[in-house]
């Protein structure tokens, strides 16, 4: 799910950059109400920048005001950019730290090692 | 009564890796449903489960608590608890209804500074059993494996869930009486919030309950 992207890897590492080396589209229901809901939690410039990681063809609004929220083809291209593109395998990299979390079957795997416990 | 999940995908095979579901899984799920209303009326949207194992908590959630769309998180340090989740999830046809991010991790270690104050329902059922150490090789050890007391994975849940928490969110556990219940009421009291007992049940050979945390 594109929202893992929100995830925070380490103390300052935000967002994680996204590498995919396998890329699944899945077909999910569209639901105005859950998209509506959802927008105001996520960093948008994070949700960009991760389209342009990924070379997705979908073109997002430089930003994401009041009216656009409200949109209908915004709220269509966000459902499909949020839930319906998976990284089935690929990574996740800190961009601090350079720090990668590899993912696999759709799972990414944040585990730390005991010697990145502080 | 809720029927259970489905849960025929998952074979013996499966259940050497991951915690296959027992007294006190069931128990969790008729907790839930004891509390429906109380859980319906907070209108959960975003709901995180510690430790998801087979996938069967989040799965029964999704199919009766949730009457819209909800954003899930479910997490578990083994990996093969991980996918089992997604594949339960799939098997009962929530995939397509539901938003479900599975990741492999230490219970809400890389999550917990974005979900500050923003879940409304979290699920746990943790290892409980009282071991020398919860830092246990095997991975199967790893289910069951509670620490001194049992309590060392479930004071640090405890501790996550306080700032995962929104205002009215709930957290239910279930718990061993080895656990002792004090303790945990003197856990939940140092990080502010209000603990309470949902449901007990004892079967042959341990005294299981369930326990609701909330925000004071």
């Amino acid at each position: 799910m594109l929202t893992s992207n929100i995830l925070k890897g380490v103390t300052r590492g935000f967002p994680l950059k996204i590498k995919a080396d396998k890329m699944e589209h899945i077909s999910v229901d569209y639901n105005r109400d859950f998209i509506a809901r959802i927008i105001p939690r996520i960093e948008y410039d994070a949700l960009r920048a991760a389209v342009n990681d990924l070379g997705l063809n979908e073109s997002l609004p430089e930003a994401m005001s009041e009216t656009l929220q409200q949109d209908d083809e915004f709220l269509k291209t966000m459902h499909k950019v949020l839930l319906e593109y998976e990284v089935e395998e690929g990574e996740l990299i800190c961009p601090e730290t350079g720090r990668k979390f590899p993912i696999s079957k759709g799972i990414p795997n944040m585990l730390l090692q005991e010697t990145e416990v502080s | 009564m809720f029927p259970t999940p489905d849960l025929s995908h998952l074979t013996r095979n499966d259940y050497n890796q991951i915690y296959e579901p027992d007294a006190d899984s069931f128990l969790l799920l008729d907790a839930l449903e004891l509390k429906l209303n109380e859980i319906l009326e907070q209108k959960p949207f975003i709901i995180f489960e510690f430790g998801s194992g087979s996938g069967l908590i989040t799965t029964f959630v999704a199919k009766h608590f949730c009457l819209t769309s909800c954003l899930f998180f479910a997490i578990d340090i083994n990996p093969y608890a991980c996918y089992s989740t997604k594949r339960t999830f799939q098997q009962n046809n929530l995939h397509k209804k539901h938003c479900l991010n599975i990741i492999q991790c230490n219970l809400a270690d890389p999550l917990i500074d974005r979900l500050s104050s923003k879940v409304d329902l979290i699920l746990f059922n943790p290892p409980y059993v009282p071991t020398e150490t919860s830092d246990v090789k095997e991975v199967i050890e790893r289910t069951y494996a509670g620490g001194k007391q049992g309590i060392e994975v479930i004071e640090k849940a405890i501790e996550q869930a306080s700032r995962l928490l929104s205002s009215k969110g709930l957290f239910y556990m279930v718990a061993l009486e080895e656990n002792n219940f004090d303790t945990l009421k003197e856990l939940a009291n140092q990080v502010g919030l209000n603990i309470d007992i949902i449901l007990k049940r004892r079967t042959l050979i341990e005294r299981l309950f369930v326990v609701q945390f909330q925000r004071k």
